[in-house]
């Protein structure tokens, strides 16, 4: 959001790029973001599951499970000290399945916010540089098709025409994913179009270039992280939600939804199978929801 | 009258956007390696039979062709034949689109009704106990995707506590015919209430799965439009006049407070109907979904179509819908000259 | 003759403060206010300086929960606003007192018809249970418009007030107030949200409608020209506390307190003079108000027990009152 103390019509302080205005400010940032302690519980949670995912073959107990491993002799173990979460109908290690699968996950959230992220913000911004143009039409009546059902649905379809891979997963989730960058970035880039600076910008003879560049783009930008931030454990969520019905990773490699789903077949008795991986799930968003909550405030200027 | 021409914008967009999903569903199921008609017939089918097919099919014809051959049938009722069921796709459709409406009905009911609920009590008795309970209940509720509630369920009503049932829409034995396909619509009409009490049972424990998060959401933002309005001039004012307190809350400050929450109703559909999908698995709810699931695994190209098209359909709907209530209830909406620039 | 019974409000020494995050911003530090029947005071004072809050206390409309009231009290005919019973309070706002508020527009709710919004206010007032529906809502609703002149009063229910000029919508915010018989009416800085031609216009509706009442009226404004013109009898307000009152002829012919005088020294004259002075500073921090008189950190003259207590209010002639140390030779 913009700086209220930025002038309207000053073209020269909206050449200061964004970024060096954050980092100036993080002092004050970070004790805006600290104030609630719900983002610091959120940040950890993050860190620790970022962490725990990059340096999974090193600090889990059972590294070897999380590929083809078959123990028969340690089916379904009750949680216990040697093995936290229990194992599996397999005789593997649950807690080193789901750090692994923690791994999946974020590459997927990764892949597909990288992926989706740039062209939507790029469909949107041109959509609202040219506002009520044929562009504008043109664009936003094809995001309104693809924003015209529910994520999770065409992602289902279209994972499901394609072979069942983590690769098609993440082609399915991207393609859908950008229209919601596209709408976001749109509502903000064309009601900043029509300020005085933008104008100006534009009299003064400034290429199109610079101006969705170095004029609307740095307007727009908080909202779009703190929607990045959240997205991923949304994009995890629609992940699981794949790889429960059988799309995405493929077995033995671990996916959370399809842990949940295997251990729905053994309920109740080997309830640690689907209980632990829920529970990851769950922490998973959480933990982005609440820091992405903390940079939302942190980012967006609210009313005090 | 602005609000006309609101609304016949909407709907053309909305019917755009409905044939703009038919072409892009159609692509992708032409996308498909492989050959339809063989995957049809199976791999031991004759090849003359595969060829006649091919030829039903229009498998030869360049795609364009293919596309308004499908919408024609389509906008007449006919979405093929089901690779599954061996039945018209819409016989199909008939039989589970009802279960579930019935399904996300309920659940949209429940988000509606608890969420305001929620929300108001949590506006009220701000910065107490109570507020701090449910906004602490709000960040789990909304991080515990349906399914993974759906599964929790299970296990907990399942077996550790059986006192709600936990498959399908009926226990064995009890029967109902069959008049609009909502159960207990149909049980209510027949005036047969041990069966009406049997379906309700059965919609418990799924539609409270499918609604668990968004009512938690909507909760949140139930609560803070009311606290922002709740210091607004115009309350103070009517306060001034003499208006009665409960007046004043359950008419000027409730109003005003529920306009964010019901814009966000329209979501609040779209994720009960992606989330039913994994829910009618867990649960064994005969519905749209579970078929459509079913149809997904098995690459059955008709009914993958045809549910796309219906939830599309049945999704522009309840965002019209919801913003016809919306307008309705904020005339700044319906009266407001241009949006955007 | 003046004597007790003609006083109609009498807010003695009132204290108001809000909760905030840092501690208690100590808005309202003894005010004094007293109005009597058929008078018309004015109540001037820069923007931030409590006359808002002092209102709104007496109506008790201030905003809920984070406000705290550790001293004074309000006599209306007699009894203590501030004790009041619901009911009570109910009984004062619709049949005693009327607040028109500063804005129009944000004082009418925007998701609701004129229509509902003033019929309601009828239909809640005691006035009009006691009238046994000689005429319906719709009937008074439509003859209080009329009566602040708004055209074609029966459309005029069924808009939203968007759709409403601000002129208009101040008219209907007057309408509200006259729809019963009241005594009293406060009306806050009417018109500053508006252009001047329009503030003009409802000035004179405002004039018209309390002569034709008998009504008293506590005017706010910051215009001490306005003030003037049309009060009885003024109150200078500062950073929540009376520093002066006297009859308007009297505060402009011989101002005495410090901050009278730069108010008076502000106003450009047409006649020459050039660029009034001013007063230097600001308003004082309410979280940590000066412990003496709050005027004293701009104050020109000064004097050891300036800074120690607040003054009183002190007659230093007939019917005008000061606060100020210096004064009281």
């Amino acid at each position: 959001m913009r700086n209220s103390n930025q002038p309207n019509n000053s073209i020269a302080i909206s050449l200061v790029r964004p970024k060096s205005i954050f980092w100036l400010n993080l002092g004050k940032n970070w004790y805006k973001f600290s104030r609630n302690t719900l983002s610091i519980v959120g940040l950890v949670i993050v860190a620790g599951i970022i962490i725990s995912a990059i340096f999974a073959p090193w600090i889990t107990p059972y590294p070897e499970h999380a590929g083809p491993f078959v123990d028969f002799d340690n089916t379904g173990q009750p949680p216990s000290l040697q093995h936290l979460c229990g194992t599996d109908n397999m005789g593997r290690d649950i807690f080193s399945r789901i750090i692994f699968a923690f791994r999946g996950a974020l590459i997927m959230a990764g892949v597909v916010l990288a992926l989706a992220v740039p062209p939507g913000v790029l469909l949107g911004l041109t959509a609202g540089y040219f506002v009520n143009t044929w562009i504008d039409i043109v664009i936003m009546r094809i995001t309104d098709i693809f924003l015209g059902l529910p994520p999770l649905i065409l992602a289902l379809v279209i994972a499901a025409v394609l072979k069942p891979t983590l690769m098609n997963a993440m082609i399915a989730i991207t393609v859908i994913w950008w229209s919601w960058y596209t709408r976001l970035v749109y509502g903000m880039a064309s009601s900043v179009r029509n300020e005085y600076f933008v104008i100006a910008a534009d009299l003064t003879g400034a290429s199109k270039f610079h101006i969705i560049f170095r004029e609307i783009l740095p307007n727009c930008l908080s909202p779009i992280f703190t929607k990045v931030a959240l997205d991923v454990g949304w994009v995890i969520l629609i992940g699981a939600s794949l790889s429960f019905v059988g799309l995405g990773e493929q077995p033995p490699i671990p996916a959370l939804g399809q842990m949940v789903s295997d251990g729905g077949n053994y309920m109740p008795t080997l309830w640690w199978m689907t209980i632990f991986p829920s529970l990851a799930i769950v922490l998973v968003i959480l933990g982005f929801n609440l820091m992405g909550d903390g940079l939302r405030d942190m980012l967006e200027t609210g009313r005090e | 009258m602005k609000f006309g021409s609101f609304l016949l914008k909407r709907l053309l967009l909305s019917i755009f956007v409905i044939f703009g999903l038919s072409i892009v569903i159609f692509i992708i199921a032409r996308v498909v390696p492989g050959d339809p008609a063989r995957m049809a017939l199976g791999p031991r089918a004759p090849e003359e039979v595969v060829q006649r097919l091919r030829q039903e099919m229009y498998l030869g014809k360049p795609l364009p062709e293919q596309y308004f051959y499908w919408i024609r049938g389509v906008l007449s009722g006919d979405f093929g034949r089901s690779l599954v069921t061996k039945r018209a796709v819409l016989e199909d459709i008939k039989e589970y689109l009802p279960a579930t409406m019935e399904l996300s009905i309920f659940a949209g009911i429940l988000i509606v009704i608890f969420s305001i609920l929620l929300g108001t009590l949590a506006a009220q008795y701000k910065d107490t106990w109570v507020d701090n309970l449910i906004r602490t209940l709000s960040y789990f509720g909304v991080a515990i995707p349906a399914f993974v509630a759906a599964i929790l369920f299970m296990l907990l009503f399942g077996y550790y506590w059986p006192i709600l049932p936990v498959l399908g829409r009926l226990s064995p034995g009890i029967h109902i015919t069959r008049i609009t396909g909502l159960l207990t619509l149909d049980s209510l009409i027949q005036g047969n209430f041990v069966a009406f009490w049997d379906a309700l049972k059965h919609l418990i424990l799924p539609s409270v799965a499918l609604s668990l998060g968004r009512t938690f959401q909507e909760a949140r933002i139930t609560r803070s439009s009311m606290v922002e309005n709740m210091h607004k001039d115009f309350l103070s004012s009517e306060r001034g006049y003499g208006i009665p307190e409960r007046v004043i809350m359950f008419k000027y400050l409730l109003k005003p407070s529920l306009i964010p929450t019901v814009s966000v109703m329209g979501l609040d559909y779209a994720s009960i109907f992606a989330n039913a999908f994994l829910v009618e698995m867990i649960f064994n709810w005969p519905g749209i979904s579970r078929y459509g699931i079913n149809a997904m695994l098995s690459k059955d190209l008709s009914v993958i179509s045809a549910v796309v098209i219906v939830c599309g359909t049945i999704f522009l709907v309840v965002n019209i819908t919801v913003d016809i209530i919306v307008a309705f209830l904020d005339p700044r909406i319906r009266l407001s000259t241009s949006r955007g620039i | 003759m003046k004597t007790k019974e003609n006083i109609l409000l009498d807010i003695k020494d009132l204290h108001v403060w809000y909760r905030v995050y840092g501690g208690y911003l100590k808005v309202l530090n003894g005010v004094h206010l007293m109005v009597r029947e058929g008078e018309r005071v004015g109540l001037v004072g820069e923007a931030g300086c409590g006359k808002t809050t002092t209102m709104k206390s007496i109506l008790q409309i201030l905003p809920p929960g984070d406000f705290h009231i550790p001293q004074g009290q309000i006599f209306y005919k007699g009894q203590d606003v501030l004790k009041m019973s619901f009911k009570e309070l109910q009984r004062l706002r619709s049949r005693e007192i009327a607040m028109i508020f500063q804005d129009p527009t944000t004082a009418l709710n925007p998701v609701f018809t004129i229509g509902t919004q003033i019929g309601d206010v009828i239909k809640y007032s005691s006035a009009f249970e006691e009238n046994e529906h000689k005429e319906t809502i719709k009937g008074r609703s439509i003859k209080s418009l009329k009566e602040v002149y708004l055209p074609d009063p029966e459309r005029m229910l069924i808009n939203y007030p968007l759709q409403l000029s601000g002129g208009m919508k101040q008219r209907v915010c007057i309408a509200m107030a006259i729809s019963s018989p009241r005594n009293l009416f406060i009306a806050d800085e009417p018109g500053t949200s508006l252009d001047v031609t329009i503030q003009d216009q409802i000035m004179r509706l405002l004039n018209e409608v309390v002569e034709k009442r008998k009504t008293s009226i506590i005017l706010i404004t910051h215009s001490l020209g306005v003030a003037k013109e049309m009060t009885d009898r003024i109150y200078v307000m500062y950073a929540g506390t009376i520093v002066e009152t006297a009859l308007p002829e009297v505060l402009f012919k011989n101002p005495v307190h410090p901050y009278t005088k730069g108010l008076l020294a502000s106003v450009p004259k047409i006649s020459g003079g050039g660029i009034a002075k001013g007063i230097p500073g600001k308003l004082p921090s309410y979280l940590n108000p000066p412990s003496g008189c709050r005027f004293q950190p701009r104050c020109e003259q000064e004097s050891p027990i300036c800074s120690e207590k607040p003054p009183q209010l002190f007659e230093i002639e007939k019917d005008h009152l000061v606060a100020c140390y210096l004064t009281q030779r």
